[in-house]
């Protein structure tokens, strides 16, 4: 457990899962120290918050500054985009520079206890992928897809980290696709159009994970005497094709020679919420193998893929009457 | 007393019953209940049971006659169903999306509804002939290999429904598939929701795991798509991947051998295709391209397939999946083993297409 007068730095206060995590961490009497851009409006009182540009070439003397004044012995870090930027080059210094400064003030601080937000979109969807990817398995990614790449790179530095500071758990949770009631992302944004557009004689099994099951997952890593990368899914998996029918939505399949096409002018003309090679993970399989996290982490998931899908169903068709925000 | 007389008398009748019934179906009896023929609670209890063996026996008949009973062409083809598949585009996920699948993709909807086309496909289109049968184990995991041919994995199919609808246990098990169907649109989809999960190492040792039948094609591509010359000429074995798996999970082979999947798609010629095709290969039959996608119905050849003695593996230590050479001995064993069967099978047919 927690020493006593040890703080735990939060970052990504304004993602959803910062902002539970955070708010859960405070509920049980922890010191958090918060790290964003901007100051939540709901953020709790008890948290101390630094406003800290992760990209600033100087971020990381600030960042170990603060670490040694709050005495910051754990890190959770989310300040990852929920969905891919057109601004790539933003988004790699965010995603990837702004890791290695967090990592740079880590080290000369000697924080302990490193847990990181990654996804299984790291692994890429390939027609090779076995049924269930292992934590092992090579980070393909998906050739030019920067969004996803940035996380590759992400874990590479994070294994760099692990192998040269022993003494430190680094831990990185890859998450499949978070769903649920609340949680605004990517993947709930394009379940919330109207059609979604598959690939014609493609129909690749999906897994989802639980918005609550992800947030359990990150509460329990801070606090786990564990190492590595771990998997974070939900109970069983579905295909594509299923998951758009429970979300109510009409599936549109496309040839995907035509769709790859379309989807990357309308990326360019900024009427997609993804570019092209997003579509690889509606052709190819990237179904992961959450048994490490749960031997090591003790992490089980409470929801399977179909009832994360019909919760986010539930509340999505409230959405589109105006009923819920 | 006269009403326990009736009961009496509908109790021996019923018993009649269900012995002339057990004997139509030639089936073992179930050993009756003792009953005590003086109290009548005893007795409306025995015919209780008797009622309900019979009505389970009845279910079982139906099944049977559906199966066997000679059929009419219209009521054969009204068994396909043609506009229940048309209505079922699922297979390329547009329609009716699987309510679940199991672990690797299957939806056990979409072989229901084309076990008809199967089961003619399998006793009046290439009239398999099944031997063997009962080498394979009731329960517990094992390893089918089988030898390969005719372009498409008709073989597989076949093997399936025999084991699923013939053996008493009605298994059914699981193909691993040829990595190139991963890419193919529209078969991919079918193939998984079939049950078949890509020819991986982690996938085929979770299977076993699970106490699955695997099936698989060690000679992979390479032995379907062999000219006609060398039809029934097994080919290499890979190397050795299917010995390795099974002496790894300590599970026993089962040789199969198939025999009329080679006349399917009788390979004439390959006609090269550019090199970033999804294809190898231009393939050439008698049929195809001449009757353009018609041409694509595969030949009614006759059929036989023998599931041979399983081949234990469990005595071998598990180090002995890291001898190279053993390995390679034992492979080279299993692949003489299945042509020696292929060899017998073939001998026994005297006509490709009469049998």
């Amino acid at each position: 457990m927690a020493r006593k007068n040890e703080s735990i730095a939060v970052t990504g206060l304004n993602t959803f899962v910062g902002r539970e995590v955070v708010k859960r961490l405070t509920r049980d009497g922890r010191r958090v120290v918060g790290i964003d851009l901007d100051r939540p409006r709901d953020l709790p009182q008890s948290v101390q918050f630094y406003k800290v540009d992760l990209t600033l070439p100087t971020s990381d003397a600030i960042l170990a500054d603060i670490f040694r004044r709050e005495k910051v012995g754990r890190l959770i870090h989310l300040s990852f985009l929920s969905r891919p930027s057109r601004n790539v080059s933003w988004q790699h210094e965010l995603q990837v520079i702004g890791t290695l400064h967090l990592l740079h003030a880590c080290a000369a601080e000697n924080v302990k206890q490193i847990v990181v937000k990654s996804r299984t979109m790291v692994y890429g969807a390939h027609p090779l992928n076995p049924n269930y990817l292992t934590e092992d398995a090579p980070l393909r990614g998906v050739d030019g897809y920067r969004w996803v790449g940035d996380l590759v790179e992400v874990e590479q530095i994070l294994q760099r980290y692990r192998s040269r500071h022993l003494d430190a758990n680094v831990i990185s949770l890859r998450f499949a696709p978070i769903l649920g009631p609340t949680v605004r992302n990517v993947f709930t944004l394009l379940f919330g159009q109207p059609a979604v557009m598959t690939l014609f004689g493609y129909d690749p099994l999906w897994q989802l994970v639980h918005e609550e099951d992800a947030i359990a997952a990150v509460l329990r890593a801070a606090d786990a005497d564990a190492n590595g990368a771990f998997n974070i899914v939900g109970r069983h998996v579905l295909p594509l094709s299923s998951l758009i029918y429970l979300a109510g939505r009409v599936n549109l399949p496309v040839p995907h020679p035509l769709a790859y096409g379309l989807v990357r002018t309308a990326w360019l003309a900024g009427a997609s919420p993804v570019p092209a090679e997003h579509l690889d993970y509606a052709r190819f399989l990237w179904v992961a193998d959450g048994a490490r996290a749960e031997a090591a982490l003790g992490f089980v998931p409470t929801y399977s893929t179909r009832e994360t899908m019909e919760q986010f169903a539930g509340v999505q068709r409230l959405r589109d009457a105006h009923l819920a925000a | 007393m006269n009403k326990a007389v009736d009961t009496l008398d509908r109790l021996a009748a019923l018993e009649q019953e269900l012995f002339r019934t057990y004997a139509r179906l030639g089936i073992r009896r179930t050993p009756l209940p003792p009953v005590d023929k003086t109290d009548p609670e005893s007795v409306a209890l025995h015919v209780e049971w008797i009622e309900k063996e019979l009505a389970a026996l009845e279910r079982l008949l139906e099944r049977r006659v559906r199966q066997n009973r000679p059929r009419s062409l219209g009521e054969r083809l009204r068994s396909l169903n043609p506009s229940r598949l048309t209505g079922r585009a699922a297979l390329l996920g547009l329609t009716e999306p699987a309510a679940s699948v199991d672990p690797f993709g299957r939806d056990d909807r979409i072989y229901e509804q084309l076990r008809p086309w199967i089961q003619q496909l399998f006793e009046e289109y290439w009239r398999v002939e099944v031997e063997g049968l009962p080498n394979l184990p009731s329960d517990g995991a094992a390893l089918m290999v089988a030898n390969h041919g005719g372009l498409l994995p008709f073989d597989a199919l076949m093997i399936r429904y025999a084991v699923q609808e013939l053996h008493p246990a009605g298994r059914i098990p699981r193909f691993l598939l040829e990595d190139w169907f991963m890419r193919m649109p529209a078969l991919n989809i079918l193939l998984q929701r079939l049950g078949a999960v890509r020819g991986s190492r982690d996938n085929a040792r979770k299977l076993l795991e699970k106490g699955d039948v695997v099936g698989l094609f060690p000679e992979g591509a390479k032995g379907v798509t062999k000219p006609w010359r060398d039809r029934y000429r097994v080919q290499r074995f890979g190397r050795g991947g299917a010995i390795r798996l099974a002496l790894e999970a300590g599970v026993p082979i089962i040789p199969v051998a198939v025999v009329g999947n080679e006349e399917t798609y009788p390979l004439l010629g390959k006609a090269p295709l550019p090199r970033n095709s999804d294809f190898n290969f231009f393939p050439i039959t008698p049929l195809f391209p001449w009757l353009g996608p018609a041409g694509l119905m595969p030949l009614p050849s006759k059929w036989m397939i023998r599931f041979g003695e399983p081949i234990e593996m469990g005595d071998f230590p598990e180090s002995a999946a890291d001898d190279d050479i053993l390995v390679n001995t034992l492979n080279e064993e299993l692949r003489g083993r299945i042509q020696e069967m292929v060899n017998q099978l073939l001998q026994r047919r005297r006509s490709p297409w009469l049998g």
